[in-house]
């Protein structure tokens, strides 16, 4: 039934229309979800305005449903406001005049103080909405706005389709032409496409020496990059040349093309061809404070269907390879340097179906420079509420340290700045109870840092695999990336106690599409010998299905 | 449409004639996840497969691609998953790109080339296929390849047992590699065996040696070199046929210019030298929107000097 349609009957009919619970239609949906956030997790509701919506509906009014009096502020808006915990949920209805929306977004705002806890959640009539409400341009309009969709309510309303789970779950993207389209993944991915992006910084972290940097970039359009996607980067600062690029050979094939003076021995020193895949280590969203993560305290199973404004602004961590072509002209990028990129790469990895299975943790096995995309799925975890604990391996203490303390994208807060852990802290985790360190070195040149778990001179996988010999029996699932062998043994570890584990794979690559085969990593699927690519297969795939002994 | 733009392959018209190169396009669904996959199919004359061979093979060892100067170098080994499941899972994919499909083949032995053909024939019950493109020059692969592709005893062979197969019913297309003495020897071979179109050039040979493990790079120790650096040599092959093979600057024989092609001038050089259409393969690697930087390239160009793609071909030749 079209939405206007549907509109129009239940105003004409709302009474003799709301006595039917369960047909489905949008209103009882909501009025079901809330019944559904009532019963089960005892939140009180109440509503205002009945302009469109059947109080009779409210099954267990007696239970907690209440009427608010109309604010003045929020009359025209069809909102429902849930109180829970300490906060209130607002729900208001997308197809409601913009003007009034802003209004009321604004007015939540001001309420609220970005303490997180008066949540304006706006429910489109579907999933197309709800994409065109997530681009950057509205990101005013619903300021700080949640977004979802009845289709999505009904997920969690009408619990979730046992098979239609098993089937949906990293599918990767083969579903997008497909005509048997999954029911779960109603809002697809954004499509691969080249994004032209502004360098905000390009930091040096760790201690002198360490060829560790970390570039910030603001992107022309919002991409929607899932945790354990990745992008393509074209590292020569040259070719972004606009006068280069109006000609467009894209290739540099002789000198004469690059400006002089940039590489002293050009001559015979190799230039950058293809692009570099990178792994995203933050990102960050318009009118969201860096740290609203650890404030924000969303319920586990709203928070599964709840989206935001598209992230627009991202960070890498890379290390420049000695040798290495492509990271050693990353190095050379500049704060306001042009960068273009290619994005969102990778397989769609939906951990919001992943979450449907209440885990008691979630850990996170990061070595090195591997620990870089992990922060960024700790900071998708941390937006569905779950409890991460991180286990970081290190070669030295002073592998965390921030050297430029004046660098605008600066996440720490004084001169002990630390890379991996102050982005943790931020994103809500304790320093206390969440955080394992290892370090590699068993003698330290700097004092004993002030991280509480710390382990010197041992692997990340040692500490690990003591914390799961005493909490194995929880249930658990792994994330980890990082060298090859550390995440062969946390494959080791982890299917001994019969943990679900996925890890990040990294390859050479060329065409990061999937096209040119260039990056694939035996697995076993059914008995059955793969190369599989970890481009568009992966790069997130489940460690059992690797060929370890390859 | 631009007619101008348009040209034809034996029976197989190009709205436009621009190619993907064979194994570098994937051989399914790819393009479909790009947002600008519509302008892609839009801009393309043909769809030309990854390589694919009568039963699944795992290709080679890792690491398989080597960053060169101005170009690549690749031992992918022809990964495929065999004919049998391309025609399940691949070719009802590859239908909906709307636009002529050529299916690129190779095999270790002059029957087994046959037989694959007659698989391809005979399973293609919707027509979706519309030729095919003998592999006889990838460096990459131990048995058949780049042997057969320098031999031209056996290319005549090949192809004639590929035509035998397949008649008329689909376009044969010889694809040649530039490891050889004499490209038009080889070219020679495959027109006497009854190729209707020739496309060219393959990969080049080559390596590369890491200094501190002081091994080779590649896996499978050697590559098939690719991109912009290579350019010069297929045009030259390209202009070198055209120029002294009769049914090519009749043509009769039509030429598939591959070989570095990155940007419209490059394509327009190609032509200019003798081919019909081109080939885009290591270029579309890094740059999503290169097809229909081309074709955008063409137009113009068309325009401006108020010609059509067919006039210019071979137009290089002749005017000293």
């Amino acid at each position: 039934m079209d939405f206007n349609e549907l509109n129009d009957k239940i105003i004409k009919s709302h009474k003799s229309f709301g006595r039917k619970p369960g047909i489905n239609t949008y209103n009882t949906l909501c009025f079901n979800l809330l019944n559904h956030l009532n019963t089960h997790l005892g939140i009180e509701t109440c509503y205002i305005n009945e302009k469109y919506f059947d109080d009779t509906l409210l099954l267990s009014r007696e239970k907690g449903h209440s009427n608010l009096n109309n604010d003045k502020e929020i009359t025209d808006n069809c909102a429902f406001i849930l109180k829970y915990k300490s906060a209130n949920l607002i729900f208001s209805f997308g197809h409601q005049n913009k003007k009034n929306l802003q209004k009321l977004s604004g007015h939540i705002c001001k309420i609220d103080h970005n303490d997180y806890k008066s949540i304006h959640i706006v429910i489109f009539k579907d999933e197309q909405e709800l994409n065109e409400a997530r681009k950057l341009s509205n990101a005013n309009v619903y300021k700080r706005g949640f977004f979802t969709s009845f289709d999505k309510i009904c997920t969690i309303v009408r619990g979730i389709d046992k098979v239609n789970y098993e089937k949906t779950f990293s599918t990767g993207r083969k579903y997008i032409s497909s005509t048997n389209k999954p029911e779960n993944i109603k809002v697809l991915p954004d499509m691969i496409d080249s994004h032209s992006s502004v360098v905000t910084d390009n930091i040096h972290v760790g201690e002198k020496g360490s060829r560790l940097y970390k570039l910030t970039f603001i992107s022309e359009d919002t991409i929607d990059i899932l945790p354990g996607q990745f992008i393509m980067i074209d590292t020569l600062k040259e070719r972004q040349n606009e006068l280069l690029k109006s000609y467009r050979p894209r290739v540099i094939g002789s000198i004469s093309d690059v400006t002089p003076n940039v590489h002293n021995d050009l001559g015979t020193k190799q230039i950058s061809y293809l692009k570099r895949p990178f792994g995203i280590y933050r990102t960050y969203y318009e009118n969201f404070d860096n740290d609203y993560l650890s404030k924000l305290n969303l319920e586990k199973t709203l928070a599964t269907i709840l989206y935001t404004v598209k992230p627009h602004k991202f960070e890498i961590l890379y290390k420049a390879l000695e040798g290495g072509v492509g990271t050693n002209e990353l190095t050379r990028i500049a704060k306001e340097d042009k960068i273009e990129i290619l994005a969102p790469l990778g397989s769609v990895f939906d951990l919001r179906v992943l979450l449907r299975e209440d885990f008691d943790e979630i850990h996170i096995v990061g070595g090195g420079v591997g620990m870089a995309p992990l922060v960024y799925l700790v900071q998708a975890l941390r937006f569905f509420n779950r409890k991460v604990k991180v286990f970081i391996g290190i070669e030295k203490y002073s592998s965390l340290a921030y050297n430029d303390l004046n660098a605008n994208s600066f996440t720490g807060t004084g001169k002990n700045a630390k890379i991996y852990i102050d982005d943790l802290k931020m994103l809500g985790l304790s320093e206390n109870s969440d955080i394992y360190v290892s370090i590699q070195s068993e003698t330290d040149e700097r004092q004993k840092p002030d991280i509480k778990n710390v382990f010197m001179g041992t692997m990340v996988t040692g500490p690990y695999e003591e914390y799961l010999k005493d909490h194995h029996k929880l249930n658990i699932i792994t994330f980890a990336c990082g060298p090859i062998p550390m995440m062969h043994k946390v494959h080791d570890i982890t299917s001994r106690y019969h943990i679900k584990s996925y890890v990040l794979m990294e390859k050479r690559m060329a065409c990061g599409i999937g096209v040119c085969f260039s990056c694939v990593c035996q697995t076993i699927v059914n008995g059955e010998n793969h190369n599989s690519r970890v481009c568009i297969d992966g790069p997130v795939i489940e460690s059992k299905l690797i060929n370890w002994n390859e | 449409m631009n007619k101008s733009l348009g040209v034809k392959i034996k029976n197989i018209t190009l709205k436009a004639p621009l190619l993907t190169s064979s194994g570098t396009s994937g051989s399914r669904d790819e393009i479909n996840l790009l947002q600008n996959r519509k302008q892609v199919l839009e801009s393309l004359g043909a769809f030309v497969t990854k390589g694919v061979s009568i039963h699944k093979s795992l290709g080679n060892p890792d690491p398989r691609i080597v960053e060169v100067r101005s170009g690549i170098l690749n031992s992918i080994g022809l990964q495929n998953k065999g004919v049998t499941r391309f025609f399940e899972e691949d070719v009802p994919e590859l239908r909906k790109y709307g636009i002529p499909i050529i299916v690129n083949i190779s095999a270790a032995t002059i029957s087994e080339f046959g037989e694959l053909a007659g698989i391809i024939k005979t399973k293609d019950k919707y027509n979706v296929i519309s030729g095919l493109e003998i592999n006889v020059s990838c460096p990459n692969i131990k048995k058949g390849g780049a042997a057969f592709g320098s031999d031209p005893v056996l290319v005549e062979q090949i192809v004639k047992e590929v035509k035998t197969k397949v008649k008329d019913s689909l376009c044969v297309i010889t694809k040649l590699s530039p490891n050889v003495t004499d490209i038009t020897q080889i070219a020679k071979a495959a027109i006497n065996g009854g190729t209707d179109a020739l496309s060219m050039i393959n990969t080049l040979k080559g390596m590369a040696i890491d200094i501190d493990n002081m091994k080779p790079v590649l896996g499978n120790q050697t590559g098939g070199l690719s991109g912009p650096c290579i350019k010069p040599v297929g045009l030259y092959m390209v202009y070198e046929c055209f120029r002294s093979i009769p049914e090519c600057k009749r043509k009769e024989i039509p030429i598939i210019g591959i070989g570095g092609i990155s940007n419209f001038n490059d394509a327009m050089e190609y032509i200019l030298a003798g081919a019909t259409a081109i080939g885009i393969g290591t270029q579309w690697f890094i740059n999503n929107r290169i097809f229909e930087e081309i074709h955008k390239g063409l137009t113009k160009y068309l325009d401006k000097k108020k010609e059509t793609i067919s006039n210019l071909i071979g137009k290089a030749h002749g005017n000293k």
